[in-house]
């Protein structure tokens, strides 16, 4: 499997979580809520984590690219942590509205984040070097 | 060599935005263009005045400014000079506007056609450096492969509009009536390879829905690209030959895989899937006037069919392009502005959904005034009032939404002076 494969498949299980969220609010069911936004929050921060320290290292040293678009990325991921701990906050208060405009801002920001990635930096890594080990390392299953 | 991607040099705010406003007052003149068209005869001055409003002015500006944001995106484009775009691509784009206009509304005169070949040359020459950006762009995926089709076909659309020009005000002896369906067949091309490379990324980006079929990613643009230029060409062999019908085989191909699409979007309360379902029924109808128009012979029906695929489809999914992402990049210019610790208003507070259902309900009028302008020209005044109204609600609420934008940013420049 490569690289590009398996974080693109990481981001749409993301996307699922997100899904969650937003049905869990439409419904009105506050536990679920507060329940699947902790899950969301955390799967992104598992993947941010996984990105900002083992990834974009990898990348900045094969390509020697330590000003590049990882820089971008990371500063992208500062954002949507910001609105991750909105939405947070919103669920904790059972603010629907604070949280619906948290949701809403973080989508458009995470697509087109992944947009970038997908086309852009994952291929990239899988062209610069040998991607299993690493996906190894952080416990994704390389073909 | 591999082009490094340029995430740090994406378009500044005022880049796209300039197009969205200036296509917001095309949108506004294109009000008082229609009474030209009350006789319903075509090819005619009267009608190319409000279609080149549309086509050039309104959708034209939309799309080139939502291109230049979307190629950063998908493709990695950077813009690091904007100046040159501000004013080579968006200045040379609304001269060229403003002269072929006033030609269409002058009687043809030269002077006018004549600037307008010039400075639709240097947006040509613009575009022409974009799609080759684009080229170097270490993006591989479906929709920069699409964008490279459709950016092609502009280009296509922009040199034999010129030609045409050269034989109205330059006098040059081309043969304008082989010209004009070709530039008409290409402007098809741009639009339809245009909306399918986006599709491509905005449904399953927006609304969530799975990815578009593989054999449609990998095919749709070369093939419907391939099937444009080979009925151009078979109409240049053979000019009686109706080839133009190749043009539109895949249509209801392309109605099949947003309809399939829109059905597994996990977003239902979203407002935007609204945009989209008008503008599937628009192309499912355009689909029935095409084949309606290889028995039938009617200037209804020609009518029909360049208002469903330009005032129909095509500014359908603009105007709702906008309302989602204009907010956005006044969200994302807010963001860039303040510290890590201000909280920045969310793009609910900056544009509410409410006024993006209002804009599709004007949408939906316009579409009906539109229709009953095809089959009776005489009501021209019907998509005349019905696009101002659709004017005068953009501009009320992107008015808002820049009140609320100034809002957010006042704060933090009173905080940076007394910092400083």
């Amino acid at each position: 499997m490569t690289l590009t494969r398996c974080f693109t498949q990481v981001h749409r299980a993301c996307d699922d979580q997100f899904v969650a969220v937003e049905n869990a609010l439409r419904d009105g069911d506050w536990p679920q809520v507060v329940a699947s936004c902790d899950a969301f929050c955390q799967a992104m921060t598992q993947h941010f984590a996984e990105e900002e320290n083992v990834l974009f290292p990898a990348f900045e040293q094969a390509t020697g690219m330590s000003q590049g678009p990882t820089v971008v990325m990371r500063h992208e991921h500062a954002e949507m942590r910001q609105l991750m701990d909105e939405m947070c906050s919103a669920a904790a208060t059972l603010d629907g509205d604070a949280l619906a405009g948290a949701a809403d801002t973080l989508l458009l920001l995470m697509q087109q984040h992944n947009l970038k990635e997908e086309n852009i930096l994952y291929p990239m890594c899988d062209r610069v070097g040998d991607m299993n080990a690493l996906l190894a390392e952080l416990g994704h299953e390389p073909a | 060599m591999q082009a490094i991607p340029s995430y740090d040099s994406a378009p500044p705010l005022d880049l796209p935005v300039r197009f969205f406003m200036a296509a917001w007052l095309w949108l506004l003149l294109l009000a008082g263009a229609w009474h030209g068209t009350a006789d319903g005869s075509y090819p005619s001055p009267g009608l190319w005045l409000p279609l080149h409003l549309l086509a050039l002015g309104v959708l034209g500006n939309v799309m080139l400014g939502a291109l230049l944001q979307l190629l950063a995106v998908v493709s990695a484009l950077g813009f690091p000079r904007p100046a040159i775009w501000r004013y080579g691509l968006w200045g040379s784009w609304q001269i060229g506007c403003v002269a072929l206009f006033s030609a269409f509304a002058g009687g043809l005169d030269a002077f006018w056609l004549q600037l307008a070949s010039l400075a639709f040359a240097v947006a040509g020459g613009m575009l022409a450096w974009l799609w080759w950006l684009l080229w170097r762009s270490p993006a591989q995926d479906s929709s920069s492969r699409g964008l490279r089709w459709a950016l092609g076909f502009l280009l296509l659309t922009l040199g034999l509009g010129i030609a045409q020009l050269g034989v109205l005000g330059w006098g040059q002896p081309w043969p304008l009536l082989t010209l004009l369906p070709l530039h008409r067949l290409a402007a098809q091309g741009w639009v339809w390879l245009l909306l399918v490379a986006v599709a491509q990324v905005i449904l399953p980006m927006f609304l969530l829905t799975p990815a578009l079929p593989g054999w449609w990613q990998r095919w749709a643009a070369p093939g419907w690209g391939g099937l444009l230029l080979l009925a151009g060409a078979l109409s240049l062999r053979w000019p009686d030959g109706g080839w133009w019908w190749l043009a539109a085989l895949p249509l209801p191909l392309l109605a099949l895989v947003w309809w399939r699409a829109l059905r597994q979007g996990r977003r239902p309360q979203e407002w935007l899937p609204g945009y989209w379902r008008l503008a599937l029924g628009l192309l499912l109808a355009l689909c029935v006037a095409f084949v309606a128009g290889q028995w039938l012979d009617g200037a209804v029906l020609r009518r029909l069919q360049g208002w469903l695929l330009l005032g129909g489809v095509a500014l359908t999914l603009c105007v709702g392009m906008l309302y989602r992402i204009v907010p956005f990049l006044l969200w994302l210019q807010l963001r860039r502005g303040v510290k890590p610790q201000q909280k920045v208003p969310s793009l609910q507070v900056l544009l509410p959904e409410a006024r993006a259902r209002r804009g599709w309900q004007l949408l939906c009028l316009w579409q009906l005034a539109g229709v009953l302008w095809c089959l009776w020209p005489a009501l021209w005044w019907l998509p005349a009032i019905s696009g101002s109204l659709l004017a005068a609600a953009l501009l009320v609420h992107y008015r808002a939404a820049w009140l609320r934008w100034r809002q957010g940013t006042q704060p933090v420049v009173k905080a940076e002076v007394a910092s400083g």
